[in-house]
């Protein structure tokens, strides 16, 4: 009786052990399924973005991508993060459902018009009447590097404040 | 990005409901005879404005109008300008009329709204390098405000582009207490910078006697200071604070005192502050700082320094070492055009003491970074510091 308990035990111990090491590390992915997956149609621009995400891991254990177009081509922003959930609250990370497949890893992913035109509403009085408040958060990732490609993908610049030697 | 010209005597104007849309007819400037812009040739042209009501062109007609058909043709157009719109909202001139701009429109009863439209704004060329280094770039501010000469010419002169009569100005620039929009600025360079609420202000601003005008203005506002001490020091507590995460501070228009001070504002992390503005409107950016609102005119963030972790052995190529670089981020950029402020980071990952007088780098609204524009005082006797609060000032009044 003993015997069984303990061996029951042990198979419960074990079944949390794999179930929380799913979770853990494969918590992207199993979201994937009600995600919208993004794909950047290039090769040679992934391989460097996946290189800067290694780099930039070195500071910090995750990251994520802010995706910008502009007159020139494209803009994307890697964001390195400690913990997603502890981004300094932000919602725009936490509640985003897209999503991108580089080398082995989903990242979250946000557009730059997410920050340009996100916004909460609020109402208070202020000199005794109910007004209209519009709140919108900046976000000063001074660890982020932004890679620059052109419409064809080709690599155009790096900005970074981060030096490398 | 395009420069929005003032529009002058002259200035040649056509209607889309013309019958031969070549028609044009010119301004004539009759609701005022003091305020002059200055073109190229140096003559002098009387400016139009929102007050140029009525049958205020040379000819007053655009030939046959489409809107008024008469068996196989059209009647003779008898131009008519009812309003105006398009017009720079910022600047009332002593006719209480509005300037016009080169993109502003009239309505023509006849026709239709916004059917008359200025397809020269009356100057007779672009502005010469010459022009630009004549001008004070205050009173281009004023009139030409979508260019900032100072970005294209650094030694600024006294000339100026608008003529005043003495008396018949409002002497001071005046911000509005809340957000510290600037509710009226004459370009005139030896006035004091007022803080007024908005209310007060529009309600005075009705009086038409200048003299009467200026003093209730005054009466109804105080003058506003920069806090210098106050900021130098906030700067070096924030420096202080920074171990493993940023620090900033607001520079802000204090609403009961009219000072430009700095207000702590929320720790970062590692690496990453935030700035929660709010708007009402279409008002400038404010913010809340320990249960207090101000007017949001810049902000200083330290940048702490960066722990990287060891190279991986087994990576291939690549860079062994990361630290951090001097001055601002892309996303302090990012955020100094999006708020329209400048942004300064203290490079304070560079410095363990305390006590130390800490670098400080800056990025405008327009994207210009600059490394080591100064530095914060240290111990209080440092020498190399420079006036944030005033630059924060004179960047949002124009100066």
């Amino acid at each position: 009786m003993f015997k069984l308990k303990n061996w029951t035990m042990k198979y419960i111990y074990i079944v949390f052990l794999i179930t929380t090491f799913f979770l853990m590390s494969c918590s992207t992915s199993y979201k994937t399924n009600k995600h919208l997956l993004y794909d950047i149609p290039n090769d040679k621009a992934k391989g460097m973005i996946v290189n800067e995400i290694n780099l930039l891991k070195r500071i910090k254990q995750n990251a994520f991508l802010v995706f910008g177009k502009n007159k020139d081509g494209y803009k994307i922003e890697i964001i390195p993060t400690s913990d997603l959930k502890d981004n300094i609250q932000n919602f725009k990370i936490k509640n985003s459902n897209r999503m991108i497949l580089l080398g082995n890893n989903y990242y979250i992913l946000t557009f730059d018009y997410d920050y340009e035109f996100g916004a909460t509403f609020e109402k208070e009085i202020e000199n005794g009447e109910f007004i209209q408040i519009k709140r919108k958060k900046m976000y000063l990732y001074d660890y982020a590097t932004s890679l620059y490609f052109d419409d064809k993908w080709s690599f155009i610049k790096k900005e970074s404040l981060i030096k490398h030697n | 990005m395009s420069e929005k010209h003032f529009v002058v005597q002259g200035a040649t104007c056509k209607c889309k409901f013309s019958e031969d849309p070549s028609k044009t007819d010119k301004i004539k400037v009759k609701s005022q005879t003091k305020h002059f812009g200055n073109d190229k040739e140096g003559s002098e042209k009387l400016i139009a404005t929102t007050k140029e009501i009525g049958q205020t062109l040379e000819k007053n007609t655009f030939g046959k109008c489409k809107k008024q058909p008469v068996g196989n043709s059209f009647m003779p157009c008898q131009a008519q300008i009812t309003k105006w719109s398009g017009f720079y909202e910022k600047v009332t001139l002593s006719n209480q009329g509005k300037i016009l701009l080169e993109n502003s429109k009239a309505t023509c009863p006849m026709g239709a709204p916004d059917c008359i439209e200025i397809t020269d704004h009356g100057q007779t060329a672009e502005p010469s390098e010459q022009n630009f280094k004549n001008t004070d770039p205050m009173v281009h501010n004023l009139i030409n405000p979508m260019v900032d000469v100072r970005d294209m010419y650094g030694k600024e002169a006294n000339h100026e582009g608008i003529t005043f009569i003495d008396g018949e100005a409002i002497n001071d620039i005046y911000i509005n207490t809340n957000d510290a929009s600037v509710l009226i600025n004459y370009g005139k360079s030896d006035g004091n910078i007022r803080m007024i609420s908005k209310y007060n202000f529009e309600e005075l601003n009705e009086i038409t006697d200048f003299d009467q005008k200026n003093n209730k203005l005054k009466e109804a506002s105080i003058v506003v200071t920069v806090d210098d001490n106050q900021i130098q020091t906030k700067l070096q507590e924030i420096h202080r604070l920074t171990n493993k995460t940023e620090q900033q501070t607001f520079i802000v228009l204090d609403r009961t005192t009219a000072k430009i001070i700095a207000a702590l504002g929320p720790e970062g992390i590692d690496g990453e502050t935030e700035i929660d503005t709010y708007t009402i409107g279409n008002s400038k950016p404010m913010i809340e700082a320990n249960n207090v609102k101000y007017a949001l005119l810049g902000q200083v963030h330290t940048h702490n320094l960066m722990k990287s972790n060891p190279r991986n052995p087994n990576q291939i190529g690549g860079q062994d070492t990361i630290e951090n670089g001097f001055g601002t981020s892309e996303k302090d950029k990012n955020t100094a055009k999006s708020l329209n402020i400048n942004i300064y980071a203290l490079d304070s990952w560079n410095y363990s003491n305390k006590n130390a007088e800490v670098s400080i780098g800056r990025v405008t609204p327009k994207g210009k970074e600059t490394k080591a524009i100064g530095k914060t005082h240290g111990k209080g006797d440092g020498k190399k510091t420079i006036n944030i609060g005033m630059e924060c000032l004179n960047l949002r009044i124009g100066r």
